[in-house]
């Protein structure tokens, strides 16, 4: 209670002060709480948006995604059993041209039928409805382009443009796609009804195509046995599952590592301000000394002087905490506006309680873990400094210690719980453990080196010089703390900006090197000659690689089923691209067994990324 | 390592006053430190008012102090973030006495500073925060009293009005038992006893 009363009389001269002597330790904890609590805001926001519009974002309640198939009888009649409205959609890619001009880009097809869109809507230019689009005029079917598209063609509203074989014409552009969010697109879109693609030879046997089907479920389905049935009833087909509670697993999955990532760095930012937190706290309790051995003096015991300064910075932890989480959740209303555009319109912007806590318990961890080791020094302080001068340092007693390692083992607890990734978590941690190792080892070879050499005749004479030449070498915390603080800031942003560099120049040098200028898909065997003699004549080309690939699902391994053996491994989920050759293809490593010879007869053999399979295909060997 | 006091063998009987007098580095204000419990003896045994406190933690000599020893130092040592009340509440507190902001305002209006009780120690002259640290030594009522060169930052004038509160005050508690360190023949004449230390030992010892 005494030591509550004294703290609070600290706390209100400090308040009349200005904060003096606490504004370091306080930005320190501000900006890393506030940047950790803004990252976690807005990847809620994000998530909020694409789980609240993901029946949008899908195009129903749930999709059967078909590789270069469409569905038969049988298994539409299960979808119209199943729900209340389906809709077909075709996605391929397709050369759109001008016919004018012949000019030719590629395109990315999504071919519709009359009940598309199912959920959401779909904006085009000159708020022209769906169906009016594509009524087309003069005969022709319509189409409608991404405005990307129509600039790269050179052509308008009104021209002509040919997929395959046939004819449309653009009746509108293309402004916003809702059920498009987060997928893969090899170029602008193009959107058609499916019934106009006949004639146009593009879904001919051998096209790459998906057919995807979405389904309206009736209300108050549950999606859980709805994939549950889905799941009984189409083993083995390759068919995909995806509903609305995941609409875009692609773009969670990427903003989900972006922010794991993020929040790592945050973590780095926070080790870098307790660094500064712990400089300023031994700043704090150094100029307080004489006040310690005054209450010492008095009869304050050693664990009464650690509850009153305990409490200070507790205090002054929990303003910064309060300022830190409003800084961060303000953060993202105002980054709204520098969004990527797709961004902006899916988060839900708003204040999610789940990343502030996450934050506050960061920045007290922190606070704590940095600051228990200066405070534990104030039981070394006795009266008789009052008389004899400053405390030596000393190693705090073993139950500081000991609460020091609990608390480091919460904050490394947490940062799994919330980081989601022991591997990414430990190497990170394990990274900065070791550079403040040897930014402590750098601080003291520093240190030593500046006492070895300052009495030499260089520095006879320049008192500057020499005295903050001593200032460093004598202050051996005070520098110490400046070298790891600014050492490791350094570190962070320098290991930032070489893992952002190695990966665009991996991009923008490697890949050219060993990357074709050209991919052409799709080519079938009757069209290869002719295809290999039209780039001979082209004196642009100097090299043509063709390689025969063929579609299809892994159904078995070792004689059983495969989802039996490797589970929902990737590998084993949907189609999978398999090639064949006589030889070993150049640039080609076996990584174990060996390739078979041109003679070999008997069963077909096959090469696999056996190890990715092997961490969840238990038992699985070469032959 | 320095053997700053040795061979001593002292008891001052309590209710008296007694002046450690000598030349700089003799050893008085490390004997005075041993005799308040603020630092403890390599060898040897300590008892003060009855307890030997030669084996005492840190925490145990703490306890041992709060309202039994009061110190007066040189430099005033006062808690600059507490005003004068604050800061002689603050040993009552500390000593665990009931009413320690209407006894500390007594205290302080003893020693004529009612007028001061909210300023705080840079708002006051050099006198007036040597009172103020007479009045936080003072106001548990403690029986042992130690001052380290009470007068030593003062001029005469208010060296002599503190000295004259100090005397006064420690007699009107009774039993209150005053060791002062002092340069000062004059001040340590006052005392009933006279300890003379020369290279940590005493060298002689006059009075009662």
């Amino acid at each position: 209670m005494i030591a509550l009363k004294i703290a609070q009389r600290e706390l209100i001269a400090a308040w009349r002060e200005r904060l003096h002597g606490f504004r370091i330790l306080m930005l320190c904890l501000i900006f890393g709480i506030a940047s950790i609590s803004a990252i976690g805001s807005l990847r809620g926001a994000i998530d909020a948006g694409l789980n609240s519009n993901g029946r949008v974002f899908l195009g129903g309640d749930a999709q059967i995604e078909l590789t270069y198939r469409q569905a038969n009888a049988q298994e539409l009649a299960w979808m119209a059993r199943q729900s209340r409205a389906q809709s077909q959609i075709i996605d391929f890619r397709s050369m759109a041209v001008a016919p004018d001009t012949n000019k030719r880009i590629l395109t990315q097809v999504k071919a519709v039928d009359s009940a598309y869109p199912l959920v959401g809507a779909i904006t085009l230019s000159g708020d022209m409805g769906l169906s009016e689009a594509f009524a087309g005029q003069d005969g022709l079917p319509g189409a409608i382009l991404a405005p990307a598209l129509l600039r790269r063609l050179n052509i308008n509203l009104g021209d002509q443009v040919k997929f395959g074989q046939k004819l449309f014409v653009v009746m509108a552009t293309l402004l916003k796609e809702p059920d498009n969010f987060g997928n893969f697109a090899l170029g602008p879109r193009s959107l058609v009804l499916t019934k106009d693609l006949d004639g146009s030879g593009l879904l001919a046997a051998g096209t790459l195509f998906s057919s995807k089907y979405r389904l309206l479920l009736e209300d108050g389905s549950d999606l859980d046995q709805a994939q549950q049935r889905f799941d009984e009833e189409w083993p083995g087909t390759g068919a995909k599952w995806k509903d609305a509670r995941k609409a875009s697993p692609g773009a969670d999955r990427v903003i989900e590592r972006m922010s794991r990532f993020l929040i790592l760095i945050g973590l780095s930012g926070l080790v870098v301000g307790g660094i500064g937190v712990s400089a300023a706290v031994r700043a704090f309790i150094a100029k307080k000394t004489g006040h310690i051995a005054v209450l010492k003096t008095l009869g304050a015991t050693p664990g009464q002087i650690f509850w009153i300064y305990t409490l200070q910075i507790a205090v002054y932890t929990g303003l910064s905490v309060v300022l830190g989480l409003l800084l961060g959740a303000l953060a993202p209303f105002a980054a709204r506006p520098f969004l990527p555009e797709n961004l902006a319109e899916v988060a839900l912007i708003s204040i999610y309680p789940s990343a502030l806590i996450e934050a506050a318990v960061y920045g007290c961890l922190a606070a704590a873990i940095f600051s228990i080791w200066p405070l534990a020094q104030t039981e070394h302080i006795r009266p008789a400094n009052l008389f004899r001068g400053g405390a030596p340092a000393h190693w705090p007693a073993r139950r500081y210690l000991l609460v020091q390692g609990a608390l480091l083992a919460a904050a490394l607890f947490g940062a799994v719980q919330f980081s989601g990734s022991w591997s990414m978590t430990f190497w990170l941690l394990g990274g900065i453990a070791i550079s403040l190792l040897i930014l402590a080892m750098i601080s003291g070879a520093f240190q030593f080196t500046l006492k070895r050499i300052m009495h030499r005749s260089a520095f006879q004479g320049r008192l500057p010089l020499r005295a903050a030449f001593s200032a460093l070498a004598s202050g051996s915390e005070r520098t110490g703390s400046v070298v790891m603080g600014i050492g490791l800031g350094l570190t962070v942003l320098a290991a930032v900006g070489q893992i952002d560099g190695n990966l665009r120049r991996s991009i923008t040098q490697s890949l050219p090197d060993k990357a074709p200028s050209f991919f052409f898909l799709d080519i079938q065997s009757s069209q290869l000659p002719e295809f290999n003699k039209r780039l001979a004549e082209n004196p642009a080309v100097r090299q043509v690689e063709t390689a025969p690939m063929l579609r299809g699902l892994v159904t078995k391994i070792n004689q059983q089923p495969a989802a039996e053996v490797g589970g929902d491994h990737w590998v084993l989920r949907g189609d999978r691209g398999i090639s064949y050759a006589d030889g070993l293809p150049e640039q080609t490593k076996i990584t174990a067994g060996q390739w078979w010879g041109r003679a070999t007869a008997g069963r077909p053999k096959s090469a696999l990324p056996l190890k990715r399979l092997k961490r969840s295909a238990s038992g699985l060997e070469i032959n | 390592m320095v053997d700053i006091l040795h061979s001593i063998d002292l008891q001052i009987t309590q209710g008296s006053s007694c002046a450690l007098v000598g030349p700089s580095g003799s050893g008085k204000s490390s004997l005075l430190m041993v005799m308040a419990g603020l630092e403890q003896a390599t060898s040897g045994r300590v008892a003060v008012l009855g307890e030997d406190i030669s084996a005492m933690s840190e925490a145990e000599l703490a306890q041992f102090r709060r309202g039994r020893v009061g110190v007066v130092f040189q430099s005033f040592h006062l808690i600059p973030s507490m005003t004068a009340l604050q800061n002689v509440a603050t040993a009552i507190e500390l000593a665990g006495q009931p009413d320690p902001f209407e006894r500390a305002r007594a205290k302080l209006a003893d020693l004529g500073l009612a007028h001061r009780y909210d300023h705080f120690p840079k708002q006051m002259s050099g006198g007036e925060q040597q009172r103020v640290a007479l009045a936080r030594a003072l106001a548990p009522n403690p029986k042992l009293v130690f001052a380290d060169e009470p007068t030593g930052n003062l001029d005469a004038a208010n060296g002599a009005s503190i000295v004259d509160s100090l005397f006064t005050l420690t007699q009107e508690q009774a039993d209150t038992t005053l060791i002062l360190v002092t340069h000062d023949n004059q001040l340590a004449q006052r005392c009933d006893r006279i300890i003379d230390l020369r290279d940590g030992k005493i060298c002689e010892s006059q009075g009662a």
